[in-house]
């Protein structure tokens, strides 16, 4: 009785920023960005957000974190303070950045809000997004274009003969690509940013962090050569908390690579629960000493290339594929297949 | 005869991925396998006429080639026109597969693999 008097009421008599409804929760959340490391508290928040509740536009999610970064980053060049002040009412989130002045949305920005579908409207100094809060209101609106029919329809044509020892491998565990993580390895960016551009942007102490991993480097190849000769159960947790979680807190105060940060967070978490076990077998162990040593290869490579040489075109080069090779990893090492959602298929052209 | 195999792809860890999942054809010497980091000396490779295929299964995002202009540089000369190319990565864009339909790719894969499957795929086109 008290919900259904409460629907005939206004919410908040307070008057809403937002330009999209005035009938908001008696509420807000405001964030007051005056660095790098402001900014990735927003990011953090609305992580959270996306992973305590089965709510929120969580689909959008890298969107909206490239689309907030490019503005705020914006006005962190030209000396300015922004706030960031989220609003709710029951069914949807607004959140508005409020610049010192009038807002001019580039031309990158305008390409992501157009690729992402996001509503938002400029008013002088404020620039507003509104978010369903319902994931399955916002799943309707998604159409299949018609080449991916066309091309599923292909590869149901191909036949292929398997011999039993392929029989034999169709039983195995199957690890299911899905949701996040399918996302998160799916995820393309609109505009490219180059290294250079991104080095420029970020604060120096975070930047010095990133350098600092220069000196993990040693300790990634004397561990793993512990590991390939004598693992135990120790060195191999020891190994995911003093090298591969070192580079998970480094990276989580880079919003761009957050991607990055959850791969490695994931293999550091695979390592640890699957410890036990593999310290028992050897040629496990070998074998994922070997790959580890390769994979840290590709990441001091990507850390030279992005902060050091800075002279990549794409940031993001790595991201998807970084993240595919820690799944990849995990599969072998767990004897698991890799299922993306029927994506793993050959497609003929 | 084995047949030739040539991985193309910037990251150490996927080929050494690749290459474990290969093993069974490897070692039966039904093919043998070859990888390059850079795109750019594989390329040149070709040109010059120092390395031959009869599969070439490429990544897309590498810094030095894309792997789809690589694709297309390869499909312009006549010796290598009509040799197979499988893409494998993690893009997986209606845009992009389009692109590599248009270049003349034989087909599209992507990351992470299953290892099955990219066995199955590489016996089938090359009928091994």
């Amino acid at each position: 009785m008290r919900l259904k008097k409460r629907e005939l009421q206004a919410l908040s008599a307070k008057e809403a920023l937002n330009p999209f409804n005035s009938d908001i929760r008696s509420f807000r959340t405001i964030f007051t960005i005056i660095d790098s490391e402001s900014m990735m508290d927003f990011g953090m928040w609305l992580y959270e957000q996306c992973n305590t509740k089965e709510s929120l536009a969580c689909n959008k999610f890298d969107s909206i974190i490239e689309l907030f970064y490019k503005l705020m980053s914006k006005a962190m060049k030209k000396g300015e303070n922004v706030s960031i002040i989220i609003e709710e009412s029951y069914e949807e989130l607004y959140l508005t950045i409020k610049f010192n002045e009038a807002v001019v949305l580039t031309s990158d920005v305008i390409a992501i809000l157009e690729k992402y579908g996001v509503a938002y409207i400029v008013q002088d100094a404020i620039f507003c997004i509104r978010l369903e809060k319902s994931l399955q209101a916002e799943a309707e609106e998604v159409k299949v274009p018609m080449v991916e029919e066309k091309v599923v329809q292909t590869i149901q044509e191909v036949h292929i003969e398997e011999t039993p020892q392929m029989q034999e491998a169709v039983f195995r565990e199957v690890r299911i690509v899905e949701g996040k993580e399918k996302d998160m390895l799916r995820q393309s960016f609109v505009n490219k940013t180059s290294a250079a551009d991104y080095v420029d942007d970020i604060g120096g102490d975070v930047l010095d962090e990133i350098l600092d991993l220069a000196s993990l480097d040693e300790q990634w190849h004397e561990k793993l050569a512990i590991i390939e000769q004598q693992g135990t159960k120790e060195s191999l947790v020891d190994f995911a908390n003093n090298v591969l979680n070192v580079y998970v807190r480094a990276l989580n105060n880079l919003f761009e690579f957050t991607a990055l940060a959850y791969a490695l967070s994931s293999l550091s978490a695979f390592i640890k629960d699957s410890a036990e076990v593999l310290s028992q077998d050897n040629k496990k162990l070998k074998t994922l000493a070997m790959l580890l040593e390769h994979l840290g290869t590709d990441l001091s490579s990507w850390r030279e290339h992005i902060f050091v040489l800075q002279d990549t075109a794409d940031i993001h080069y790595l991201d998807s594929s970084f993240f595919s090779s820690c799944m990849q990893i995990e599969g072998i090492i767990s004897d698991k297949k890799l299922d993306v959602e029927d994506e793993n298929d050959l497609e003929f052209f | 005869m084995a047949k030739r195999v040539i991985l193309v792809d910037d990251s150490r860890a996927i080929v050494a991925t690749a290459e474990l999942a290969l093993e069974g054809i490897i070692n039966s010497g039904e093919i043998e396998f070859k990888s390059y980091l850079n795109p750019m000396e594989l390329l040149e490779a070709l040109q010059n006429g120092s390395e031959n295929f009869d599969l070439l299964i490429s990544d897309v995002n590498m810094p030095q080639l894309n792997g789809l202009d690589l694709s297309r540089q390869i499909k312009a000369d006549a010796r290598y026109a009509t040799k197979p190319i499988i893409i494998l990565t993690t893009e997986s864009s209606n845009e992009m597969k389009m692109t590599g339909k248009e270049i003349g790719v034989t087909g599209w894969m992507v990351k992470p693999f299953s290892e099955d499957k990219l066995v199955k795929s590489i016996k089938m086109i090359l009928g091994v």
